[in-house]
């Protein structure tokens, strides 16, 4: 089937009543949940797990798209009114957004973000649509060694671009992958750190992991805290929420390099959109001509970052579909729902089930125009839902969670596992060891480990099968200069500290 | 070794586990490399949590403790008691019903959940989170049982 006949389909699937309903229930959803401080993507997609596995599977990973760059969108509102970020990609625009808005310019502050937005979130889609099917083509001739090197190199990277402590971002991905050796051997049937316990032979259950990791402890942290928000009133005219002429030259640039840095990071493991929109950020002061406006309420620094951050969803897309490599947690969650479909995202993915990926792909322009036709009237309504008190929220999402947990298997043992890890997570964020490595080192090493052996196999042993193969020596030599790259410099700070301190004493 | 705080308390833990895990993974066949068995993997990555939590466990230890100045100071009284009744009301909501669910239904434990997170963790009027919990116990009724057909017991209502 040639290209055009393949997205014409595409859109056929996607514009079907039930797939357009599903489009917008998650695109409506995820500007809601971005809008509302406390609960972000992950947390929601991780609630809505267990309802989309009643779903077909194309209608499920369209609504849960639509949540993760809905999101994207409602996180900018909060953050310009508010000077809240409704989700953590969107804190740059909290910066000058609510200075815009502060300077009486909230409208333009909005409409901006929808706009940029819009743009980098359709760029790219289409960015999806050409490099997927002529990834996987490639990726077809991968063997056991470029996946388990591609997975290090995966899981290297995010503990390298961990924005806190790196030793702590190691120690958490080693022990996702200890909690992935959990349960049942698929090579031996031996059955691994069981301890006695008959549910924990099928390993532990990711969707009460992730609602504990992420739903329970979220409310827990946030039960600490008092949210009192301060608003800036905006009775802003529809006509005042569109950028003028100058607004517009002074932001094309920013959009188009927000464009380009979002897909470019969204794609890599570790990436996405958090990082996409702090990198535009800053690269955006650098490449300014008046860097000391920043932070004054300027509007290409919020242009930037709201523009990188959609453009991530996009780039995101392609390491799940074209190798089955989620780049980030939200991807990681949609691998789970494809795999409980029964669907196995890799190269033969777009091969098998075309009406899935190019309808997928169709409903997120589709999801794009429904974001920012809906985003700009419906201002108000979103600024109206920012008082919803938070002490009506959080026990609807406990509820969710609890539900959603049980619903699974019927079985209590899912909410006891989700409390576990809900009280796990709150422990790492009070003591900033952050989740992601955690999360993509669980899900991705019983694939790397089942690569790892069926490789040693191959090799009969021999270790140099990662370095003989040309894309596996690739992956493999850079996630070792990543790590000693990262180590190295650490290591030598650590001397330097002791040396102090042997000096201090000696005094 | 100096006071002992949270993050501290926190590698030494790491530690503890990485000797576990690695206990636990000896009585899984090794294998060799030219046919590696089940007990590969988890040796591995149990001796490198050890390695991994040792260096750092002993780099926080030679590291300069200035109170609130450094970001092990800072970290240092991570945990405290703040709002931990908040906490334990929410623990004890879930594990509430996970314990009647099954006795008495899905609606009744659902009212009993949702009455706890309503009026038993933030400052709420009887009549508010009475109304609030109805509302919500039907509203999730209709969501789960009705559109989404999810099948939970049904206790006193069979």
């Amino acid at each position: 089937m040639d290209f055009a006949n393949l997205v014409l389909a595409g859109f056929q699937t996607a514009l079907s009543p039930t797939n357009l309903f599903f489009c917008f229930v998650g695109t409506i959803l995820g500007t809601l949940i971005g809008v509302l401080p406390g609960i972000g993507p992950t947390a929601t997609i991780a609630l809505l797990l267990p309802i989309t596995f009643r779903l077909p599977p194309v209608e499920a990973t369209i609504m849960l798209a639509g949540i993760y760059y809905g999101a994207m969108y409602g996180g900018s509102t909060t953050s310009i009114l508010v000077n809240i970020p409704g989700e953590a990609a969107s804190v740059p625009t909290c910066i000058d957004g609510y200075e815009m808005a502060k300077r009486g310019r909230p409208g333009p502050a909005l409409g901006m973000a929808a706009f940029g937005s819009f743009i980098g979130g359709t760029a790219s889609v289409l960015g999806l649509m050409l490099l997927a099917t002529p990834l996987a083509a490639a990726a077809v001739k991968f063997g056991p060694p470029e996946y388990f090197a591609l997975m290090c190199l995966g899981i290297t990277l995010v503990i390298y671009l961990a924005q806190k402590d790196f030793w702590k971002s190691i120690i958490m991905a080693l022990f996702g992958l200890a909690l992935g050796t959990v349960g049942l051997d698929l090579d031996t049937a031996d059955i691994r750190f069981g301890l006695g316990i008959v549910e924990l032979n099928d390993g532990v259950g990711l969707v009460p992991m992730l609602m504990g990791l992420f739903g329970i402890s979220e409310v827990m942290m946030n039960l600490e805290k008092v949210l009192s928000r301060s608003f800036v009133e905006t009775k802003t005219k529809f006509r005042e929420l569109f950028p003028n002429l100058q607004d517009w030259s002074i932001s094309k640039l920013a959009i188009i390099r927000g464009t380009i840095i979002g897909f470019a990071l969204g794609i890599l493991p570790g990436g996405g959109a958090v990082i996409s929109s702090f990198v535009a950020y800053a690269l955006e002061k650098k490449f300014s001509k008046h860097p000391e406006k920043f932070g004054t309420g300027v509007i290409e620094a919020v242009a930037a970052p709201e523009t990188a951050n959609n453009a991530a969803t996009g780039g995101a897309f392609i390491p799940l579909f074209v190798l089955g490599i989620p780049a980030n947690v939200v991807m990681a969650l949609l691998l789970s729902s494809l795999m409980v479909h029964g669907l196995q995202p890799g190269p033969m993915l777009i091969k098998l089930h075309p009406e899935l990926f190019w309808g997928v792909v169709a409903s997120m322009y589709i999801g794009n125009v429904m974001c920012l036709a809906f985003n700009l009237p419906m201002i108000g309504i979103w600024v109206q839902l920012l008082r919803i008190p938070y002490k009506v929220l959080f026990p609807l999402v406990i509820l969710f969670c609890t539900i959603g947990a049980f619903s699974i298997n019927n079985s209590v043992w899912d909410i006891y596992v989700m409390l576990f890890f809900g009280l796990l997570g709150y422990l790492f964020r009070k003591l900033k060891y952050e989740i992601p490595p955690l999360i993509l080192a669980f899900i991705l090493g019983p694939i790397i480990e089942t690569s790892l052996r069926q490789s040693l196999i191959i090799s009969k042993g021999s270790l140099t099968i990662f370095f003989t193969r040309p894309i596996s020596a690739i992956a493999m030599v850079i996630t070792i200069a990543s790590i000693l790259s990262a180590t190295f410099p650490l290591m030598k700070k650590l001397r330097e500290k002791i040396a102090k301190k042997a000096d201090k004493e000696d005094y | 070794m100096g006071k002992l705080n949270s993050q501290k308390i926190a590698l030494l833990s790491w530690i503890l586990f990485s000797i576990f895990y690695i206990v636990g993974s000896l009585s899984l066949e090794f294998g060799t490399l030219a046919r590696p068995g089940p007990g590969l993997m988890p040796q591995i990555i149990g001796i490198f949590i050890g390695i991994t939590s040792l260096v750092y466990f002993f780099a926080v230890l030679k590291s300069p403790e200035i109170k609130g100045r450094t970001p092990e100071g800072e970290n240092a009284k991570a945990i405290g008691m703040a709002n931990i009744r908040k906490q334990l009301v929410l623990f004890a909501g879930v594990v509430v019903y996970c314990i009647i669910i099954t006795r008495v239904g899905f609606l009744i434990s659902t009212f009993v959940l949702m009455l706890i997170l309503f009026k038993g963790i933030e400052t709420q009027k009887w009549s508010w989170a009475i109304v609030a919990t109805i509302v919500t116990v039907i509203l999730s009724y209709y969501i789960f049982v009705v559109l989404l057909q999810c099948q939970f017991p049904t206790g006193f209502f069979k």
